[in-house]
């Protein structure tokens, strides 16, 4: 399983290539539609990608409630971690 | 965001015709399409006849000297003009929707107090710039920039095809600010390092004026930023409501002059001791066309009454703008169809009608792409899908087909997750089934409307539920198609690019 560094840096990486812009632009504190401008369809294009990438289920309803590039790092992370067979977080 | 507010008041329908009918005398004698493409520009003389008539003011508001009615009065004045001309109906249109909007709903007092009553009275024509050469339907991609310097805008950028560009007296240019932001921005014509482009040579609308804008350091006071300083594409959305709708009713005026010419033609011209519209096959196509005619305007009023009540209108706007362009594009391929030989004849008028609607597909958001949305949007909303909601013959049956829209969206939810975006094949078909299914709710409602409407309404659903049920059928299937037009695309262009990030690779592609 990932690192939580791995995979924060690995998501950055996506954020940046999907909208084309500086890794170093997007920061846990970001949000995805009023700072990066990601309308809802880029927000899933990015959880779609994870999805792939790391080979996991990511509930698009779940999805929904995502505002930070942070939010979106927890939410993949415990998507990992429930798929993996741990425990969910609160 | 700053939200624009979009609700407007309506005329009644009596005035409206009244309306629709002055419209209609006028562009009888004056409005000669054959003509007006020939000489590649709208004649001075038709401006000044729609501005006598109050046709560039009329969804302007009345204390700027506009009528102050609704986007529905626009659209039927639109559509009528649509009738005679499209690249008329495309200069009205493109300004009392796109070209005037922004300034309605964001700009400040003053400003609106300065340019409004201008726009109003036809003296100044509005145009919308927010294209560019590689930020066509993502308009994220834009370069064009915004940037504040005291008390003034700086513009710096190219906006391709800018509709009413020779001509108009001002444009709302959307910008980027700062990283992420953008920002509506008006600029009068005439301003230092504006640049005007040559006319654009298009396949249709050819008397309708498309440019190329450049802009250079470009300074425009502060006050004309139209709204928010970030939230800009929000706000141009907002505004595209109206401009798609705006285009949807244009579309259904060219239906209307498409079935109009084809009911004459096939009612007089003779083949096998026939007319045309004795025979069977005929008859049914013309009664389809008619049908998808009766459908268009339907889903087209649908979405201006959303926005004339301040409900939501970004989905019933795309849904209008989809399905009157595809249906026009349809209806008058048809019409060049049965018109035998003399529909490829230029002085007939039909195959301009072709080639003049071509665009709409394209315009204010290409069909595919407004697609994915509709369908995206069907999934992460979880809405269900809209029901006929008054007494009908028709609500069972559009209402079984909504249910499998839903159980449709449950099911790819659950089978997919986030992952389905990647699946465009399967969201395209969603998306087509949803804007069949809700032309067909609005062709059932609005077959209460008028006795004379019913044997229409029932061709157009029955057409409709029919081929929402094709769509959600090929579902199941456009996975496996999906591979395959992947494969022959890569031997027709290439596979994809090496250093394409992984992401976006398919798996098989993946080390």
């Amino acid at each position: 399983m990932l690192a939580e560094n791995d995979l924060r840096s690995r998501m950055q990486k996506l954020v940046a290539e999907i909208l084309e812009i500086d890794a170093g632009t997007v920061s846990a504190t970001s949000r995805l539609r009023e700072d990066l401008g990601m309308d809802s369809l880029g927000s899933l294009e990015l959880l779609s990608s994870i999805s792939e990438e790391l080979n996991i289920h990511l509930d698009i309803d779940d999805a929904m409630g995502i505002v930070t590039f942070a939010d979106a790092c927890s939410f993949v992370e415990d998507a990992m971690h429930r798929q993996s067979g741990g425990d969910a977080r609160a | 965001m700053l939200a624009p507010d979009t609700s407007t008041a309506g005329a009644s329908a009596a005035e409206r015709e009244l309306l629709v009918a002055e419209v209609r005398r006028f562009a009888g004698r004056h409005v000669d399409g054959n003509a007006i493409e020939r000489a590649g520009r709208v004649p001075d003389e038709v401006v000044a006849g729609l501005r006598d008539l109050g046709a560039f003011g009329i969804a302007l508001p009345a204390e700027h000297g506009g009528s102050g009615l609704g986007v529905g009065d626009a659209c039927a004045v639109v559509e009528e003009l649509a009738r005679w001309d499209r690249s008329v109906a495309t200069m009205v249109g493109l300004h009392s929707g796109l070209g005037t909007r922004g300034i309605v709903s964001l700009a400040r007092p003053d400003v609106a107090a300065a340019w409004l009553p201008r726009l109003a009275s036809g003296e100044c024509i509005g145009a919308f710039a927010a294209t560019e050469a590689c930020a066509g339907s993502d308009l994220m991609a834009m370069r064009t920039t915004a940037r504040f310097e005291g008390d003034e805008i700086v513009l710096d950028g190219e906006k391709s095809y800018v509709t009413n560009g020779r001509f108009a007296g001002c444009y709302t240019v959307v910008a980027r600010t700062g990283a992420r932001g953008h920002a509506l921005v008006l600029v009068p014509r005439g301003t230092p390092g504006v640049a005007i482009g040559p006319e654009e040579h298009k396949l249709g609308i050819r008397a309708s004026s498309t440019v190329t804008l450049s802009f250079t350091n470009v300074r425009v006071p502060a006050s004309h930023l139209l709204g928010s300083a970030e939230g800009g594409l929000d706000e141009a959305y907002a505004v595209l409501s109206w401009g798609r709708t705006v285009l949807a009713s244009g579309c259904v005026g060219t239906m209307q002059a498409a079935l109009d010419a084809t009911a004459q033609h096939v009612a007089t011209r003779r083949q096998f001791r026939r007319t045309l519209g004795e025979f069977p096959a005929v008859r049914t196509r013309v009664a389809g066309m008619a049908a998808m005619l009766f459908a268009a305007r339907a889903v087209t009023r649908e979405a201006a009454e959303a926005i004339d009540r301040g409900a939501p209108s970004d989905h019933p706007s795309m849904v209008a703008k989809i399905f009157a362009s595809d249906r026009t594009f349809e209806v008058c391929d048809a019409a060049v169809q049965l018109h035998g030989a003399l529909g490829v004849l230029e002085d007939v008028g039909v195959a301009r009608l072709l080639r003049d609607c071509r665009v709409t597909r394209i315009f204010e958001g290409a069909n595919d792409v407004l697609l994915l949305r509709i369908a995206a949007a069907r999934l992460t909303k979880r809405e269900a899908a809209p029901r006929v909601g008054t007494a009908s013959s028709h609500a069972d049956g559009c209402d079984a087909v909504g249910a499998l829209l839903d159980a449709a969206a449950d099911v790819l939810r659950t089978r997919y997750g986030a992952a389905v975006v990647a699946k465009q094949g399967v969201l395209l078909h969603l998306g087509r089934a949803e804007v069949a299914h809700a032309a067909a709710v609005a062709s059932a409602r609005a077959a209460g409307t008028r006795d004379s409407d019913a044997d229409l309404a029932d061709l157009a659903v029955r057409r409709l539920l029919g081929e929402a049920r094709a769509e959600l059928d090929a579902l199941a299937g456009c996975i496996d198609v999906d591979r395959i037009s992947a494969r022959v695309a890569e031997r027709l262009y290439g596979a994809p690019p090496k250093d394409r990030p992984q992401a976006f690779a398919r798996p098989e592609e993946r080390p």
